[in-house]
């Protein structure tokens, strides 16, 4: 069955930031169509679309608005495009140059929660993001698609606001996210209570992903039934999967959740291979966070929710990077290490030791300088960081090594230990 | 002379660990180590005043605005500096300290003594994996400094940073708002020649 592409539809050029060029091809029929029906009806269609949030934790986007108390206080909607998980990088073409459909989403979650100002906070690096967000956001308000009584409905109002961060990964993180919107460092909070009930300015705040609300209205232009025909069961719709690291042809590929990742790898519609015949040795399925599957694995998985989670991973943001038989696991995983050391906010100390120990240890292993012992320490440390902590960033660093590429590869962190040098070639090009 | 309020250079900075170097907060604690340096008094134009009013306004609190604005800080003066940082202080009305401590957390705000251009590249794993490791060595041979270090003539800072966000297209080199991607060495060299007119 040939595919047909609606979240990457645009990935063609840029004509699409242009306002005419977007309405000429439907985009904001959706919203029209949404704000026509009552907010809880809103909520009731995408719970019944089944559609999970595409930020990371696949939480359901319908269930999460339905969180919203009824309170006179007012309700915020802060659009995640903060995108900085290594891998993913779907988020910016989805703004680039698809910015109206962003917009549509926006004004369905707005209406639906009962929300008149909503923030798009865009990592900092992203300025020719925020600069066709803010032009596009112009657009719309001289359409009156947004603003004071927005699609021609007296009384209603919606301002959409872009936010520009300044480089901390854990501003991605929902309550982060808050705090950095508020003027603060972007430190996390303690959950419960949840953004839903307390949020920024301790109103009720919904935190939604670019790509979340970029699905929205395709389940009001199409339908839920439709939008139920992609995918799985429990994982239903289209998904922009990246392809990066050691592939043939890296990039943003659109398809039904629950591809499986050996076609998104192998398949020439998609990654086309591996470069130079080499072998495949790992792949990342969803950004860094996630633990690395085995070429056995890789055969067995598919690209939703759930089947991840047999491999001891999780989809995360279907970023996949693939590794080739010339990389050195301990190198690659001193990398990510070296990341999550970099972006821990250092609130907690298992986070700010933990992940500041653990890349020391790999460092110390790949550079042919570890001890007897080292491997097991590596392990004891990474799972005692694990769910004590503020937000899971710690747990995010931890997986990566006690799940991923010291439990799937661990006979070559032994090697490192023992012959004291790295025994594969140094990593990629 | 170097310019006041910069990077430590390379000798003085925090003794790195292992054999592959270390990661970390260097570049906040060197910048706040040379704090001490002259205060330059900034000012606002009356455009640019009014510019804030508006952006404050987009809040339901002022202090909201405190990262929009020292972006504001950093167009006008080019850089966000101590005076700068008093002056977004009193415009948000919070304390000097605190707009400090926030600016601080941030990595991504040019710090005083930052190159006319600044060139950021990534090192993160999808990067690494497509030669980002060559694209840095012949930056830096090029350029002839080190991460976190501005040629002599100011034109150019080089730093390492993490994650991009467009690694389907790596390695990738950021240079001011610019992405630059898939790059070779050889196409560093026309990058060097083009956009820097080095
Ligand atoms: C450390 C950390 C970083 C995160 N970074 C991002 C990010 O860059 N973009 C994003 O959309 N979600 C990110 N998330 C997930 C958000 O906390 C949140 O779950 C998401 O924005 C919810 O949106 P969704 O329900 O639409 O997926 C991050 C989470 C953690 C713990
Ligand atoms: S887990 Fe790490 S990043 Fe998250 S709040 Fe604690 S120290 Fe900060
Ligand atoms: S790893 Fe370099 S842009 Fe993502």
């Amino acid at each position: 069955m040939a595919y047909e592409p609606v979240l990457t539809r645009f990935f063609g050029g840029f004509e699409a930031q242009d306002l005419d060029h977007a309405l000429a091809h439907g985009v904001y029929e959706g919203a029209r169509k949404a704000l026509a029906m009552d907010p809880a009806q809103v909520i009731e269609t995408v719970k019944a679309s089944g559609l999970r949030g595409r930020g990371g934790a696949g939480f359901p986007c319908g269930a999460k608005w339905g969180f919203i108390p009824k309170t006179d206080r007012p309700r915020y909607l802060l659009v995640n495009a903060d995108e900085s998980e290594p891998g993913t990088f779907k988020d910016r073409a989805l703004i680039e140059r698809d910015p109206h459909t962003l917009l549509e989403g926006t004004i369905v979650a707005a209406h639906a929660i009962g929300c008149e100002t909503a923030y798009i906070y865009i990592r900092g690096e992203f300025a020719y993001g925020a600069r066709v967000l803010e032009r596009a956001i112009q657009q719309a308000r001289a359409r009156g698609l947004l603003g004071e009584g927005i699609f021609g409905q007296r009384g209603r109002r919606l301002e959409v606001h872009v936010h520009r961060g300044a480089g901390a990964y854990i501003c991605g993180e929902e309550t982060g996210l808050i705090s950095s919107l508020e003027g603060d460092r972007g430190y996390p909070k303690l959950k419960p209570p949840f953004p839903a009930v307390e949020g920024a300015w301790r109103c009720p705040t919904i935190v939604n992903n670019v790509e979340t609300l970029c699905n929205v209205p395709w389940v009001f232009t199409r339908g839920v039934a439709w939008y139920r025909s992609m995918g799985t069961e429990k994982s239903p719709g289209p998904k922009v999967y990246g392809l990066s690291g050691h592939v043939n042809r890296p990039g943003l590929y659109e398809g039904p959740l629950g591809l499986p990742l050996k076609e998104l790898i192998y398949s020439d519609e998609f990654g086309g291979g591996v470069p130079g015949g080499r072998a495949l040795k790992a792949a990342i399925p969803g950004g860094v966070s996630m633990p690395v599957l085995t070429p056995a694995e890789v055969e067995r998985c598919r690209m939703d929710f759930e089947s991840p989670r047999e491999f001891d991973s999780l989809l995360g943001t279907a970023g996949v990077i693939c590794m080739d038989e010339t990389v050195c696991m301990v190198d690659a995983l001193w990398n990510i290490l070296r990341f999550f050391h970099h972006e821990s906010c250092g609130q907690c100390t298992p986070c700010r030791e933990g992940t500041g120990w653990i890349e020391k240890l790999v460092s110390r292993i790949e550079g042919g300088e570890g001890a007897e012992g080292d491997l097991d320490t590596l392990l004891a440390v990474a799972e005692g960081m694990c769910g004590r902590t503020i937000c899971v960033l710690a747990d995010a660093a931890a997986w990566p090594v006690y799940k991923g590429f010291v439990k799937k590869y661990r006979p070559e962190f032994e090697d490192h230990v023992r012959e004291r040098r790295c025994t594969v070639r140094g990593r990629g090009a | 002379m170097r310019p006041a309020w910069v990077e430590p250079a390379a000798s003085n900075q925090p003794q790195r660990y292992g054999p592959r170097g270390g990661t970390a907060h260097e570049d906040v604690f060197g910048t706040e180590r040379t704090r001490s340096a002259e205060e330059v008094p900034r000012r606002f134009s009356e455009a640019v005043r009014a510019e804030c009013e508006e952006i404050c306004g987009r809040y339901p609190q002022r202090r909201a605005a405190l990262l929009p604005l020292l972006r504001v800080a950093e167009r006008e003066f080019g850089c966000v500096d101590l005076g700068a940082m008093r002056l977004v202080a009193e415009v948000v009305d919070v304390s000097p300290a605190h707009v400090w401590g926030v600016f601080s957390f941030y990595t991504h705000y040019r710090r005083p003594g930052t190159g006319r251009h600044l060139v950021q590249v990534c090192r993160t794993l999808p990067c690494e994996l497509r030669g980002a490791r060559a694209v840095w060595e012949r930056l830096r041979s090029r350029l002839g400094v080190g991460d976190g270090e501005t040629t002599p003539d100011g034109r150019c800072t080089l730093k390492r940073v993490e994650c991009l966000g467009s690694c389907g297209t790596a390695p990738v080199v950021q240079v001011d708002d610019d992405y630059h991607e898939g790059l070779t060495p050889e196409a560093v060299d026309r990058l060097l020649a083009g956009v820097l007119g080095a």
